[in-house]
């Protein structure tokens, strides 16, 4: 059984400047987002348990090639990839049905794992809308996940309890971001990682009608902050002022 | 804008989501209580149509039967726009509900308003953690 693990390629946030309440995103890398490692890592720790492959997924421009090697080295045994330069920061709705279809591809995909959110919109519907169009069940913000034959048992941490879920596979299952601690490939890890099996599609090859977006984006903006425009002319004056806000202890 | 459906599986939750959506000033607010009479009592007393759903299969981790039991009931009452808690069970159930509506889906909202220039399409503000 495959498992398939959706990772999306997104601008690195800490290198992201902020200028007149705009993001800055000239020059900065491009990266996997946070919790997909995540559940990255534990499509891994499923595999050296039980067996199985499991197989990166993700939709966007050119650079989700360089960008998922990181997955690669991290363990995963193949990348697919559908490309188009239209991906990259598309609507939810439009990358759902871009990676249901990809998926559908994927030969005895079992098990399909999200994170809890991607790194950069934190939206958390591209799973539901997958599982949705696939007609599979789904179960989310995941604490752990245990598989049993066709079946897999999930621990879905909500905020007032945890509930211990079972369903059949296919299935849909979102990670929380603190369900594990994602491993960090080591050199020759990395070096091999160019060497992995890639399937890459270009968008057009899904034969897809995708639908036109139905949410737009009016504005994306920092939240304004109030400098206090305060003046000191020593250091002892500055100490102070710190003390004062809490920031150091005198 | 149409009808707007409120749905939650904790009363204090739908009860305020059906204050938001009385603020709206657009639509019928009408509610959704599954499984549980007492809830449909307390959304009543807060000022929506309240339709209650009664099915023992029907229970709160089955995103996809929960999903399904909404699309039908706001087809049923023409509500277009549905507000769900932005907890765990809500953003899960909201992702799935607006793909089998073919509709958008905004989440972690902190203030929501009508665009009378959009169609009447629901504005909202969403803070995102960095």
């Amino acid at each position: 059984m495959k498992i398939v693990v959706a990772m999306k390629q997104i601008p690195d946030l800490q290198q992201i400047r902020i200028r007149n309440r705009q993001p800055v995103f000239d020059d900065v890398p491009l990266a996997l987002g946070n919790i997909d490692k995540n559940a990255l890592e534990a499509a891994l720790l499923i595999k050296e348990s039980q067996g199985g492959e499991v197989v990166v997924l993700s939709a966007g421009d050119e650079n989700v090639e360089d960008t998922i090697k990181e997955a690669l080295a991290a363990g995963a045994d193949e990348a697919f990839l559908v490309l188009d330069d239209s991906l990259n920061g598309a609507e939810s709705s439009v990358i759902a049905a871009v990676l249901a279809a990809a998926i559908g591809k994927i030969d005895d995909a079992g098990l399909i794992l999200f994170g809890e959110g991607s790194g950069d919109n934190y939206s958390g519907q591209v799973g539901s809308r997958v599982a949705e169009i696939l007609g599979y069940p789904q179960v989310g913000f995941a604490s752990s996940i245990e598989l049993s034959g066709e079946r897999v048992t999930v621990t879905r941490s909500l905020e007032d309890c945890d509930e211990v879920l079972e369903v059949p596979l296919p299935a849909v299952v979102s990670v929380l971001a603190d369900i594990n601690e994602p491993r960090i490939p080591s050199v020759t890890q990395i070096l091999k990682a160019g060497k992995k099996p890639k399937e890459v599609l270009e968008l057009d090859e899904l034969g897809l009608d995708l639908p036109a977006a139905p949410v737009e984006t009016l504005s994306n903006l920092a939240p304004e902050t109030q400098r206090k425009r305060v003046v000191v002319k020593t250091v002892d004056e500055l100490l102070q002022n710190l003390a004062t806000e809490g920031v150091v202890r005198r | 804008m149409a009808g707007i459906l409120i749905y939650s599986e904790k009363t204090n939750l739908a009860a305020e989501l059906i204050t938001a959506a009385q603020t709206l000033g657009a639509g019928a607010v009408q509610a959704v209580a599954i499984n549980d009479s007492g809830q449909a009592e307390t959304l009543a007393a807060a000022g929506a149509a309240v339709y209650t759903i009664e099915n023992s299969a029907l229970i709160p981790a089955d995103v996809a039967a929960t999903a399904a039991a909404l699309q039908a009931a706001a087809e049923k009452l023409g509500c277009d726009t549905i507000l769900l808690a932005s907890d765990r069970r809500g953003k899960e159930l909201a992702g799935r509900l607006a793909q089998a509506m073919g509709a958008g889906c905004l989440t972690d909202i902190s203030a929501l308003q009508v665009n009378s220039s959009h169609g009447g399409s629901p504005q909202g503000i969403a803070p995102r953690k960095r």
